[in-house]
Order: C-alpha cells, then structure tokens, then sequence
C-alpha cells in the first residue's frame, strides 16, 4: 500500500494495484450495469406497458395487478433474493436489476397509450387497415417514448447505485473486478492510514450518478413543450 | 423545474464535497480522552465490572458440547476433566487427579468433592460417567463421538471415582480431555436430556448448564452472550485466583465487520478484541489505553480442493497448484507481515509434531507448468474459488487468481457471506475454497482426511484407505511419543499428496484496555478463561 505519488496519483490498495487505474476502469462496470439493466428495464416494460395499454380490459387490469404485486416488493429486498437464487456475480445484479425495474417504464407507456390511442391519427390509421403491431410500432411507440428517455436515464444513475451497493455487500461484482462499490468495501478497513481508498471511489459514484440526474433533467427541459421559454 | 445557472450548479457541487470531507475529517479528531496512567500498581483485584470482549465469530448452532457445530464454545461456561498449563501438560480441572493402570487401558480419574453445575446439582462421577455416556451416543450423534470413541467402558467406583476401560491405548485420551472449548467440556448431563433435542429443546440457546467460572444468563444471537459470575465455583490450580472469578460478567459482542470493533475498541465500548486485523494492528497499538499481545496461534490459512473432482483427482494438479503459489508474498502482503509462509497442514506451534515440507509446498513455476502439461493440462483449466467475504481472504484470493494465471490456470473467485459460503460447502459444490482452522491437536490429520468425515469436515473430499488404516493405527499406538512419530510420518506422505495449498500461519494479536489487569494468554485457550482477570474502572 502506497500514498499517492506522481507514478499512483491515488495511491496503492492492499495489493499494490494502482487505484487510479482501478477507478477508470470501475467506470466501465458501473456504465454497462447501468446501460444493459436499463435496457432490459425499459424493453421488458415498453413490451408489457405496450399490451397492457392498447390492449385494455381484462388484459389491462391483469397486468396493472402484476405491477402493483412488484411495486410493493421493496426493491432491494427483491433483487438481493434474485442474486441469492442466481449466484453473486455481476451479471446476477444487471438481471435483477432489469425484473425489477421494469413496472415503471410499463406504467408510463400504458397510461401514454391510453391517451395517444384516441387520437385521430390512429383512428385514421386503423380505418385504412393497418394491423394491431404497425399501430402500435410506427404510431403509438414514437409517440410514447419521450418521458422513457428521461425515466432511463434516471434509471441509469439508480441501478449505478444498487450496482455499487451490491458489489460493497459482495454481491455484485467479483473480485478482482474494479467495481467502485467494492473498491470502497476494500477499503472501508483503511479508512484511517489511507482514506482516500474509501474516499476516491465514493466521489466517483457521486459525480457518475449526479451526471446521469442532471442529463435526465436536461433532457427532459428539451422534451417538454411546456418549459420551452 | 427552472434552469439552475452554471455557477449555481458549481456552488452545489463544490458545498457537497466540502461536506463530505468535513464528515470524514470528524472522524480522525473523535479520539477518547488518554486513560488514567495507573497509579496504584501494588492494589489487589477489585472485585465486579462487566468484561465486554469482541468476537468476530458466533457460537453455531447451539452452545452444547454435544452439538458442535462450526464454531468453539464460550470457555467460560464448561470446564474440562483434566486442564492443560501453560505448558501444555495436562493438570486438574474437575478431576484433582487422575492414574493409570494396565499400560493405560485402565484409567482411574478421582473427581473433586467441592465443584456444582451451575443449576446447583454435585458433580460426582456418576454425572461424568453420564456426560461422556451422552456424548458418545449413536442416537446424540456428535460431531465429537470418535474423539472420544476410545472409551470402551466406564465404572462409578465409588461417589468420587470413575473408571474408564480402554481396549486399545489412546495415547490422546489426555488432551481430548483438557480440551473444553470443544468436545472436553462438561455441562449437567440431566439438564440436558430435560431440555435438550430428546425435551424440551431449549438446551444450548435458552438454558446452557455447564461447570465452568461463569454461568450462562443469556444470548441474544447475532448480538451478544452475557455470562455472570458462578459463587460456588472452586478454582483450578493453573489460576492464580483460587475462589470464583472477579468479574460480575463477562459479555460476548459479537461484531463481524473489524472496522467497527475497531472502533467499538478505541471508544472504550469494548474492552478486549479477541482478534486485531493486521491491518488495525499500528492503529490499535497507538491508541490511548491500549495494548497489544503479539503470539503464535495454531492458525493455518489453506486453499481446499475437493479431490475427487477434475482435474484435482490427479495429485499432479494439486502439487503444480500448489508450486504455482508463493506463501512468502501472501504474507508479506495481505497479512502485511503478522503471518509465516505456511509449509504444512498444521501450525510449526506443535514443536516436534510438526513437519514442514517446503519441496511440495514450495515456490517454483517453471515445475509447476512441467506438473500440468504431464498431468495433461499444459494449456492451464478454469476453476472456480470460493471465499468468506472478509477483506483479507479476498485479496489473498486474487493474489492466488494471479499467481495461478502465470501457469495458465484460470481462477473465478466468488465471496459468500458465511452462511452462503457453508450452503455450498454442505451442497458438496466446491471446486477450491479458502478456510482456516486453528487446531492443536494431531487428530486435525484424520478430522480432516479421514474418510468416515467424508463429506465434512472433510470438505477436500480425500478418500484413501490406506491413510484411514494409518490414522486408526496412530490413534492408538501404545505411547504418546510412537504417536508423534507416526503422525510424523503420516504428515510427510500426506504433504506429497498436497491435498491443499497451505498459505499462512497468522500470528494471534489480541487488544486489551488498561482497565483490563491480570491478563494472561493461555497457549491453548486464548483469552477465554477470565478467572484471573479483573477490571480496575
């Protein structure tokens, strides 16, 4: 373990691995989870939310009922029992991550849908007889997707979060992968010869996240008509 | 929501981080007052005071003799028949002495006439006879039951006097007997069968009757043991003190994560860590109040395999594993030098006993590259290593995941919380695994690789009967020294058969405040006997 110096801008850890070099690698951990678990996320519930709101009915109030069912399950209760049954392991955290975000992304699609599929441009649509998936693809989802831009990215910054909480358990990511959650748990035991083991890592996942919320807020300023000055 | 401006956005950002930092620096400044120097050297113990010691392991399942499980039982509560010195010799515990007779087979043990389980019940020797009557039950089935499987018969001679028969010498009769953090120690078999698994089933978690200095009050799990002191208790000759402790109680916390019982030390919460990471060693030792014992454990650190699993059925792989490992930088690095290079599978504690063998357990690569391309690998394979999530265990596992990439095998580690680690050990998944233990005795060889402790505690799965015949006839050679030199024997074969690779033996560094006096460590018991000690607050 060594202090910082020109050679290891932060120092070393316990085995002498340069933890600047660690931390812009942990950077990739951190934006895949939170790329791929979105992704999963938002397909998973543009998929359901799609159904659920064009279909309406019986359809619509089943699948409403399962999203509720998910909504009361606390999340992070939920996806460590995921990655309890799966195995440790980063890949358990992005799946978990994805089966339990999605409700989210399905309620704004439906309740998108259930307002755009009145509109008359649909009607329209469906007089020259287009089918249930061309209305809902060309029609409806462009229409919808603006608000699942701004929720993804906001999501982004969350499942960064539960990815280092994870990987700080000793769920998420293995060793020796740089994770900055358990960059952090590492260094937790030298909090008092070499904080910065402890405090490096945790300003990372500060400034990462804080990116992701102020470009979800940017991003929604730029959609949304109503705040155009 | 507006657009906040640049520069607001800066202050924001830059009034967060300055927060944080004044947070970590409060830390640092949150140092107790230095303790009163102690001025009166010459004042005799004081008597009450609560011992709050820290444990960074949990009795598991039960605290019951009979039901052992992973971990060792609070010492304070048991006593065994003999209790071993400072030296390692076998002396009186509730037995005042002991003889024997026909070349060993016939062993009289004379009970003291002065000593009570803590219900209030005599123990004579028609209670002992039934303890070990219990223990090696079938039906009880303890983990135990071979330790003591010498015991042919036994004979209440009279209310003080017990005799076990013998059909075969046991030379390690002596020390099973002394050894009551385990199997050794004696509670009320009566309270047992009343509220144990054949009553009510309270035994070892709401009702524990044991014989030693304390008795049990209660035990909240995950928390903490509380012990109190035990009036009627006569002590034993290796303490000084010769009438019950001096303490009111002692409490167990038991506190997992080091950092806080670190913490919990320093702000004088806890006085005593029964275990100081290497790592916090410098800093406990700077501490106001605190002192450091540095001493030999009988601690080994391995990698398991499980043998009968490819590719580590071939004795070629284990060996260039276990080549491809260099002890010396594990513990120079992640045991940050509190820690010997381990050439064994026990501790160098055990003197004459003990037999390293560098050649097997050495370092050299370029052999351990020959080994695998013989043993038809000369491309490497991938195996997955598990481990307890502790710091320490994991960096020495990616040291080994490194050192073992040099030869071209490919190491997956996966940390577990405890628990999780057990549930694949119990599922018979491992492939390689890091533990420890910390035995003292030559029966470690066959507990671990002994084939009727297959599939645990023989969890690296070694199956060979020839061993099995050796153990059995060591066990029961006619004297202690024929013992050793067998097991000597035993060690160097079993070395070649590099069954783990062993890493480190870390040394044991125990914390104590200066309120604590009288304290001593005892070689085999650790700190867990606190007769002497006495608290001066």
């Amino acid at each position: 373990m060594e202090s910082p110096s020109w050679q290891y801008p932060l120092g070393t850890d316990r085995i002498g691995r340069c933890l600047f070099s660690r931390i812009i690698y942990g950077a990739r951990i951190s934006l895949t989870v939170g790329l791929v678990a979105v992704g999963i996320g938002a397909s998973l519930g543009l998929l359901i939310g799609s159904i659920s709101g064009y279909m309406g009915g019986w359809v619509d109030r089943l699948i409403m009922g399962l999203v509720d069912i998910v909504w009361s399950f606390p999340t992070m209760l939920l996806a460590i029992a995921l990655t309890a049954i799966l195995q440790p392991g980063l890949q358990s955290v992005i799946i978990a991550l994805g089966l339990v975000s999605w409700p989210e992304y399905a309620r704004v699609i439906r309740s998108q849908f259930l307002a755009i599929k009145q509109k008359e441009f649909v009607e329209a649509a469906r007089s020259v007889g287009a089918s249930d998936f061309r209305i809902i693809s060309k029609h409806l989802l462009p229409n919808a997707i603006a608000p699942i831009i701004v929720i993804g990215t906001m999501g982004m910054a969350t499942a960064i979060l539960v990815e280092a909480t994870f990987s700080y358990l000793g769920l998420g990511a293995q060793p020796p992968s740089p994770s900055w959650g358990s960059i952090l748990s590492m260094g937790k035991d030298f909090i008092y010869h070499q904080p910065l083991m402890s405090i490096a890592p945790g300003v990372a996942i500060m400034i990462m996240v804080l990116g992701f919320n102020l470009f979800g807020d940017a991003i929604r300023d730029i959609m949304d008509p109503r705040l155009k000055e | 929501m507006k657009k906040l401006s640049k520069e607001k956005w800066v202050i924001i950002l830059v009034a967060i981080i300055s927060l944080a930092l004044i947070i970590t620096a409060c830390g640092d400044g949150a140092a107790p007052p230095p303790a009163d120097d102690d001025e009166v050297v010459d004042a005799g113990p004081k008597v009450g005071g609560d011992l709050v010691i820290a444990w960074d392991w949990e009795p598991d399942p039960v605290i019951d003799p009979y039901n052992l499980g992973w971990g060792n039982l609070p010492l304070d509560l048991f006593e065994g028949l003999l209790i071993s010195d400072y030296d390692f010799n076998p002396g009186p515990g509730i037995a005042e002495s002991f003889s024997f007779e026909e070349g060993g087979l016939v062993q009289i043990y004379k009970i003291r006439d002065d000593r009570y389980f803590h219900d209030g019940t005599k123990i004579n020797a028609e209670a002992v006879k039934r303890h070990f009557e219990l223990l090696i039950d079938e039906e009880v089935d303890s983990m135990s039951r071979w330790d003591f499987a010498f015991i042919s018969s036994m004979e209440v001679l009279d209310e003080y006097t017990l005799q076990i028969n013998l059909e075969e010498p046991f030379p390690a009769a002596l020390s099973n007997f002394s050894w009551a953090g385990g199997w050794g120690g004696i509670q009320n078999p009566y309270a047992w069968e009343e509220y144990g698994p054949w009553g009510e089933n309270t035994y070892g978690t709401e009702v524990v009757v044991g014989s030693g200095p304390f008795k049990f009050v209660e035990w909240i799990p995950g928390d903490r043991l509380v012990v109190e002191r035990f009036d009627d208790y006569k002590s034993t000759p290796i303490f000084e003190n010769e009438g019950p402790a001096y303490l009111d109680t002692v409490t167990y916390r038991f506190i997992f994560d080091s950092s806080t019982a670190v913490m919990e030390f320093e702000v004088g919460n806890v006085h005593m860590l029964e275990t100081v990471p290497p790592e916090y060693v410098e800093q406990v030792r700077n501490m106001p109040g605190a002192n450091i014992y540095e001493g030999d454990s009988w601690e080994v650190v391995y990698v398991g395999m499980a043998c009968d699993k490819a590719p580590f059925d071939d004795v070629r792989v284990r060996q260039a594993l276990n080549l491809a490992v260099d002890q010396q930088e594990i513990a120079d690095i992640v045991w940050m030098g509190y820690a010997e290079p381990a050439y064994a599978y026990i501790s160098p504690s055990f003197g004459d006993a003990y037999v390293a063998d560098t050649e097997t357990f050495g370092y050299n690569p370029e052999k351990a590259m020959e080994l695998l391309a013989e043993a038809g690998y000369p491309d490497g394979f991938t195996a997955e290593l598990i481990v307890e999530n502790r710091t320490d265990w994991i960096s020495a596992a990616e040291i080994i995941q490194d050192m073992l990439a040099e030869v071209g095998v490919n190491i997956e580690i996966r940390q577990y919380e405890r628990a999780g680690f057990y549930d694949v050990l119990r599922a018979e998944e491992q492939e390689m695994f890091i533990r420890a233990h910390s035995w003292w005795g030559l029966d470690i060889l066959p507990w671990y690789f002994h084939s009727r402790n297959f599939p645990y505690p023989n969890y690296h799965r070694y199956v060979n009967e020839e061993m099995d015949a050796r153990f059995n006839d060591a066990d029961y050679s006619a004297t202690y020294d024929e013992l050793v030199e067998k097991y000597k024997a035993i060690q160097a074969d079993l070395a070649k058969e590099a069954i783990w690779i062993p890493l480190v033996q870390p040394m044991d560094v125990v914390a104590y405040r200066d309120e604590v006096k009288n304290f001593h460590f005892h070689p085999l018991y650790g700190i867990r006997y606190n007769v002497d000690i006495w608290l001066d607050e």
